[in-house]
């Protein structure tokens, strides 16, 4: 069950920087990536509507 | 740990602080602490009598399906137009996720074994389905107390934010305007976000596909325009009976021979130091950014970077209301707060992939 005992574990803490290096490092990178996409999704559909001159629409103006 | 229920309930009710989970959690503490609580399983007379708690811990929470249905409800509620209009705010989103790592390494610190100190981390996620997904997939011996704490402390972003951006920020700069320009988003744009997110997340950390997945379901139901009852399902019905499940079974945890103990207090002041340095980290990184961008970033937006979704960006808005109020920050502060959701869940994703 809950074998925990309080001691300062220096390997382990050295240890972890890997995991904070590769984690913070993958986050910005799948983030930079999402970045791009969204703004090359702006891009590509980033069509002003046309509007169809209907004969309402005519009468309208 | 009766106590410790009634507490809960009381922050719940009284002080509203996230009463939906706090108060099934506090009633549930009371429940499994009762002598021989038939609510969780039980060995009477060497035969095994099944707990109605426990038959829902296994059958949701040691499987992590209850937060990833949650999920779906999460991302049909979810709006990223504030994000999609200024993607830069993804940014913000993956800074304050510092909290996460840092306090990784300070659980190591102090002797928590790897799949532990994670599960401990990832409160820092700020955001409960998270944390609890990586806590059960680890099999942490802590998942009650994390779920705590990580509810709590996103309760206190409103106390713990602000303390923290005005420790680290000048007047000078909490009062930096920023401009804010409405752009209409294509519904094919809103449609496709959430599939092409859960692709590329996927590909990077494919254990965090379930999470993103599931969240970005949810949106995607939202988005698509064609199924509004389910969307709304997901946002009402769905979200409220998960959580009703959620809360109370997370309680089977908190057994008080468990709960009352050292490691609970040391859970508790990393899961503070995870919110802490996620706040700092937001912060710290717009102010770096300061450095080499012409357009000043307010340095309060990126504490709203953690998934505290709306809370911090409405601690951040009121904030710069404070300072100056023709200072308009929601929209900018919302856009880093919805990227953090989606950044927590990708932290959440490559914790497990890293330490699997």
């Amino acid at each position: 069950m809950n074998n925990f005992q309080f001691h300062i574990d220096i390997e382990q803490f050295l240890d972890s920087f890997q995991y904070m290096g590769l984690g913070m490092l993958g986050i910005f990178v799948v983030t930079v990536v999402i970045m791009l996409v969204i703004k090359l999704l702006a891009v590509v559909t980033n069509r002003e509507p046309k509007k169809a001159k209907s004969p309402d629409n005519q009468k309208a103006e | 740990m009766w106590v410790i229920g009634g507490v809960l309930i009381f922050l719940a009710i009284k002080k509203e602080m996230e009463p939906s989970l706090l108060l099934p959690i506090g009633f549930g503490a009371i429940l499994v602490n009762l002598p021989f609580s038939g609510a969780i399983d039980q060995v009477i007379d060497g035969v095994t009598e099944r707990g109605a708690l426990s038959i829902l811990f296994d059958a949701g929470i040691a499987n992590e399906l209850f937060p990833l249905l949650l999920f779906v409800g999460i991302g049909a509620m979810i709006d990223f137009g504030p994000l999609l209009t200024n993607p830069k705010m993804m940014l913000f989103g993956a800074a304050a996720q510092f909290g996460i790592f840092f306090t990784l390494s300070m659980a190591s610190l102090v002797g928590f074994d790897l799949n532990d100190a994670a599960s401990i981390a990832i409160i820092g996620a700020a955001d409960g389905p998270t944390s609890i997904f990586v806590a059960s997939y680890f099999n942490s011996n802590y998942l009650g107390q994390i779920t705590m704490a990580a509810y709590s402390y996103m309760a206190l972003v409103p106390i713990i934010q602000p303390a923290v951006i005005k420790l680290v920020t000048t007047k000078k700069e909490r009062r930096i305007r920023m401009h804010y320009e409405q752009k209409k988003i294509s519904k094919t744009t809103r449609i496709l976000f959430p599939i092409l997110v859960t692709m590329i997340a996927g590909l990077v950390a494919p254990r965090s596909v379930a999470l993103i997945g599931f969240l970005m379901f949810g949106n995607l139901i939202r988005e698509c325009g064609v199924l509004d009852s389910l969307s709304e399902t997901a946002q009402k019905q769905l979200a409220n009976l998960i959580t009703i499940f959620l809360g109370i079974t997370i309680a089977s945890q908190m057994k008080a021979e468990n709960f009352i103990t050292f490691p609970t207090l040391l859970i508790l002041f990393l899961g503070l130091i995870a919110f802490i340095f996620d706040t700092f980290a937001g912060v710290v990184f717009a102010k770096i950014l300061n450095l080499f961008t012409k357009n000043k970033v307010n340095p309060m937006i990126g504490a709203a970077g953690i998934s505290a979704f709306p809370m911090s960006a409405r601690v951040v808005h009121k904030m710069g209301l404070k300072e100056d109020p023709q200072n308009f920050l929601l929209m900018h502060a919302a856009g880093a707060n919805v990227s953090g959701q989606i950044a927590s869940v990708i932290a959440g994703g490559l914790i497990i992939s890293l330490i699997h």
